[in-house]
């Protein structure tokens, strides 16, 4: 166990010196020290994003006080000007329509019929399902909302590992947008 | 059968045919505002569930550099991760109060609706305060030995030390 945590702790400290020496490279090595520094803490990523574009604009442009960032502030804000966004949510909404009527239970056994009966049907057969579905919905969120919630479950019983079946459902999910219309 | 199917057809046309002949001519074009209150919703909803994801441990992390932190410095270093989104939280809550100050004093409003302004940009300030008060309260439960805003596979990993601990004597 100590072995083990000993081997553990180089790699941790080598990055830690990368870090280190980072903001002697400049102001893109201040920039990069503080988001490696965030990631290594295991901030989330719209705080890496965030502390970028902070960070961006204090040492690429003249602001200097706080009331001069709320530009980003009015960056988030413009979301409730843009119509395309209400997309995202009302697809979701249909996905959750289409699933209580069933539509999604049927393409999954149509698709389990068609080549279930394989050596790794059930994910191929799910992999169908979300093609068929995602031609119909349109939408990648609603199809991985609607094929996602009955086959996810059904994959992992059936032995598949568990971040195997969410990767292939939600990779799945986006093959709608390659077929049209 | 097929005569007693058009029967039925033409009977469903005649009935519905005044209840559409109603809808057309007295209910509205379309709800104007519907679009203009949905978005401010969908901020709102957006944001909420944000913090709410800060509860929960469901923000997307960077799995892949915190598995070279040594578990002896595992608590540290999270509670040094939170209390660094707490700080970008608080820096953004700050910001959006300002902006939301603006929005009052500028006393605009949204066209359809009627809608102030500030009702839209508020969401972000009280979002980001939320945040940062549960990520302040995950960094002292990091340091306390806590699971409070762990990812599910972190409180997996906690719950199975724990119960390591439990076993050992």
């Amino acid at each position: 166990m100590t072995g083990e945590a000993k081997e553990r702790k180089l790699p941790f400290f080598i990055f830690v010196a990368i870090i280190a020496f980072l903001p002697f490279l400049g102001k893109g090595g201040i920039l990069a020290a503080v988001i490696l520094a965030a990631a290594l803490a295991g901030s989330p990523l719209f705080v890496l994003m965030g502390l970028g574009t902070l960070g961006s604009l204090y040492l690429w442009s003249d602001f200097r006080e706080l009331s001069q960032f709320s530009i980003v502030i009015e960056g988030i804000r413009s979301l409730a000007d843009s119509p395309t966004l209400l997309a995202i949510p009302f697809f979701i909404m249909s996905g959750a329509i289409m699933s209580e009527g069933q539509i999604s239970r049927r393409l999954i056994d149509f698709a389990q019929a068609l080549i279930g009966w394989l050596p790794g049907g059930m994910a191929m057969s799910a992999v169908i399902a979300c093609m068929l579905f995602a031609a119909i919905s349109g939408s990648s969120p609603a199809t991985v909302v609607a094929i996602g919630s009955m086959m996810g479950p059904a994959l992992i019983v059936a032995g598949y590992h568990e971040r195997f079946s969410h990767g292939l459902l939600t990779s799945a999910g986006s093959l709608g947008i390659l077929i049209p219309p | 059968m097929r005569r007693n199917q058009g029967t039925k057809l033409f009977a469903f046309v005649v009935v519905t045919a005044p209840f559409f002949v109603v809808v057309v001519n007295y209910f509205p074009d379309g709800y104007s505002w519907s679009k203009e209150l949905s978005l401010i919703i969908l901020l709102w909803v957006g944001f909420l569930g944000a913090s709410v994801c800060a509860h929960e441990g469901k923000h997307i992390q960077l799995g892949a550099l915190k598995r070279i932190v040594p578990p002896s410095f595992s608590r540290w270093v999270q509670a040094l991760g939170y209390l660094m989104t707490a700080g970008f939280c608080l820096v953004m809550a700050l910001l959006g109060y300002g902006y939301a100050q603006e929005a009052l004093m500028l006393e605009g409003r949204f066209e359809q609706t009627n809608i102030p302004d500030w009702v839209a940009t508020i969401a972000v300030p009280a979002a980001f305060a939320m945040t940062t008060i549960r990520y302040v309260s995950a960094a002292l439960s990091a340091i306390l030995g806590g699971s409070y805003g762990a990812t599910p596979e972190e409180e997996a990993v906690l719950a199975a030390a724990q119960a390591k601990k439990q076993e050992a004597p």
